[in-house]
């Protein structure tokens, strides 16, 4: 028993090298930040040598880049999209307007705290963040991958409860 | 036996300009109907101006249209300028019009990489995004930040500009006229385009007039209508140029109607750059950090890259703002316009259609 | 211009500024006052919204329109009751203030007599609060009720 679940932990240590170097990130622009997003793909600030490149579908992509604030008709929507998406799955919350609310912390519109309904594993700060920052993100990303705690979407798996009552007292499902 | 069903072009999707939804009927290929659906960029821009400061407002209105936030900042400065009464330096005026002709050409370079991606182009997006990111660059060295300036000012420019600026600026605008003769080879001579596009998604120049649409979309129906020539603003008085008009009216006059003006732009930038006095950028207001703007209404009107851009001003004598009320350009694009264009069409058109009309969906939700 | 529209319109004519001329109105010849302007050569409705003056328990309705001929705008504006208001539609001379219409019914609660989609939600969806750009809906405490934000001491070190 012990050899099977050694060989199966270090099984799944070698996919985490593996998959930190192809991590395909989902082409949905939710916000203002999608302007900075064309440059960092692009040839100036090549994300594409770290292996991230932009998909089209959600149910063969593993990022998902939540671009600035959040409106609650968006919000609907970037639920059922995550739960679209196929595990090990990874959410980044980009710009200030997911930590806190940002510029907008007294519309009636806007959702202040992200990580109350989908689990985030890293935040960029910044109003815009720069391409620079983004990829700074990218590797730190990578690096969590790496170190096997990027727990995202086990954390979601197993306090199932605790997200769903959240959406439901906001959003009015 | 032909099939009846409905699709959307939904907000998760590659081949739109932003966060929008456009709901579709078909019949097997064909549109039969299309409806349109805002609300995914809501923000309350027309409340949250009521609870700040003339002073706090800076910081939020460039956050309106993301693509080109200059414009915003050009609409409020005039606005809060005509109900004080007050009339800013020369070398100001020069300065506003090379910010402003900057950003259109930033904008419409962002808009021909995502046009073209619609056809399977996909080189043009990468050439565009880099060399608009020159200019970015640009940007960065005389107001400090990336993509939202906050700039322009009521009363002139926030600060003189960097020793070196003209030479930077010219610089770029010789490099992109060396650059236009590749894009055409690249894009806009290219068969593919021009198969695609001519004859596409007709507009006629009594429907345009009637539907309320202003900017490229207009000029490529024949009629001639451009802020720029009707109320001048800023250092336009001062410079030497006419407006482009085609006849077609179909999508294939849009896209060469937005090059042109592009090779507009690049002239005019030029011949401010050469005009430019010398003197004083900011006109001082009294107390600064408690602007007090006496009692009246005011409606400024720039041009942006897609047509025309306003803000509507009520003021009552304290110290934040009564109502403003922004209009937008894209909201008589989308919602008349496209709504009709698309009836008939096939869906693998669709996504070409939406990105030639330029509907920029921050301008509709606000 | 300004003798020509105030030869066609009932209701008074400001010229505040060359080509900014304000006209106001009574509630019940605003439709007639832009037919009678769209036919003096104002041929593109730019804007239509309305104020709330809370105090004098009234809205202010205003539309703007440009004429492309002469290049003049003219302001056109009118005051009706802020308890149950009402307003005509203007779709059979401007088309495009169709959806301005559904905007003000969603915004301010103003119902637009003769528009099909008149109080339908536009940009918010299952609101069912008090309409939002009116002045005594409280904006910041609708979002401190409703959303929680994360509660961090700033220390500075």
């Amino acid at each position: 028993m012990e050899l099977q679940e050694t060989l199966e932990e270090g099984y799944v240590e070698i996919l985490d090298h593996l998959r930190k170097r192809s991590l395909w990130m989902l082409h949905y622009c939710t916000a203002c930040g999608a302007i900075e997003l064309p440059p960092t793909i692009t040839s100036r600030f090549d994300a594409e040598r770290f292996g991230i490149a932009p998909f089209v579908t959600s149910r063969q992509s593993d990022i998902l880049l939540v671009t600035g604030y959040i409106n609650i008709k968006t919000l609907r929507r970037l639920i059922t999209v995550y739960e679209q998406m196929l595990p090990p799955k990874y959410v980044i919350g980009f710009g200030s307007c997911t930590i806190n609310g940002g510029i907008y912390w007294d519309s009636y519109a806007i959702v202040k705290r992200l990580d109350l309904y989908l689990p985030v594993d890293v935040y960029i700060a910044g109003c815009m963040p720069t391409p620079m920052a983004v990829l700074e993100g990218f590797r730190t990303l990578m690096k969590l991958i790496d170190e096997g705690k990027a727990n995202g979407w086990k954390k979601y798996q197993e306090n199932y409860e605790y997200y769903k009552e959240n959406q439901r007292k906001v959003l009015k499902w | 036996m032909i099939r009846e069903y409905e699709l959307n072009i939904g907000p998760n999707h590659p081949g739109i300009h932003g966060n929008f939804q456009v709901h579709l009927k078909l019949e097997g290929d064909t549109i039969v109907e299309a409806k349109g659906n805002s609300g995914y960029l809501h923000r309350a821009f027309e409340k949250l101006m009521e609870q700040r400061t003339y002073l706090q407002n800076l910081a939020l209105i460039p956050r309106v249209c993301v693509p080109e936030p200059d414009i915003n900042e050009a609409a409020y400065a005039m606005a809060i300028e005509e109900l004080m009464g007050v009339e800013i330096p020369e070398r100001a005026k020069f300065i506003r019009t090379i910010v402003l002709e900057a950003a259109r050409s930033m904008a419409l370079l962002f808009h021909f990489g995502g046009t073209a991606a619609m056809i399977g182009n996909y080189t043009v997006n990468y050439w565009a995004v880099a060399d608009r990111d020159l200019m970015v660059d640009i940007f960065l060295k005389l107001t400090g930040a990336r993509v939202y300036h906050m700039y322009i000012w009521p009363g002139g420019v926030r600060r003189d500009t960097y020793p070196g600026f003209e030479d930077d600026v010219l610089g770029w605008v010789k490099y992109m006229k060396e650059r236009l003769p590749e894009y055409d080879n690249l894009f806009f001579k290219n068969p593919m385009f021009m198969h695609r596009a001519r004859g596409l998604a007709k507009i006629s120049k009594e429907e345009a007039l009637q539907m309320g649409v202003t900017g490229p979309n207009l000029k490529a129906t024949g009629v001639k209508v451009d802020v720029r020539l009707d109320e001048p603003y800023a250092a336009y008085p001062y410079l030497d140029f006419d407006v482009p008009v085609l006849d077609d009216g179909d999508a294939w006059a849009r896209e060469i109607q937005r090059r042109l003006e592009f090779e507009l732009s690049l002239n005019l930038i030029e011949q401010a750059v050469k005009k430019m006095p010398k003197g004083e950028v900011w006109k001082k207001m009294p107390n600064p950090f408690k602007w007090v703007i006496p009692e009246g209404e005011a409606y400024a009107r720039v041009e942006s890259s897609r047509g025309e851009y306003g803000y509507y001003f009520v003021s009552d004598g304290t110290d934040k703002p009564y109502r403003v009320a922004i209009r937008g350009v894209s909201m008589p694009h989308m919602y008349p316009l496209a709504e009709k264009l698309l009836i008939g069409q096939k869906l693998s058109d669709a996504p070409f259609i939406l990105e030639t009309l330029d509907i920029c969906p921050p301008e509709i939700d606000r | 211009m300004v003798e020509e529209i105030k030869r066609v319109v009932i209701g008074e004519v400001v010229e505040k500024r060359p080509q900014r001329v304000i006209v106001k109105v009574e509630k019940e010849n605003f439709a007639s006052t832009l037919n009678a302007l769209k036919a003096l050569s104002f041929n593109r409705l730019n804007l239509l919204t309305a104020i709330d003056f809370i105090k004098e328990n009234q809205f202010e309705i205003v539309a703007l329109v440009y004429s492309d001929e002469k290049k003049v705008m003219s302001i056109v504006k009118a005051r009706i009751p802020r308890d149950n208001p009402e307003i005509e539609t203007l779709i059979h001379i401007y088309p495009n203030a169709f959806k301005y219409e559904v905007e003000l019914g969603e915004m301010f609660g103003i119902r637009v007599i003769g528009n099909p989609d008149s109080m339908k939600p536009f940009v918010l969806e299952g609101w069912g609060d008090l309409p939002p750009l009116r002045k005594d809906f409280d904006s910041i405490k609708y979002a401190t009720e409703h959303y929680e934000s994360r509660n961090v001491e700033v220390k500075y070190d």
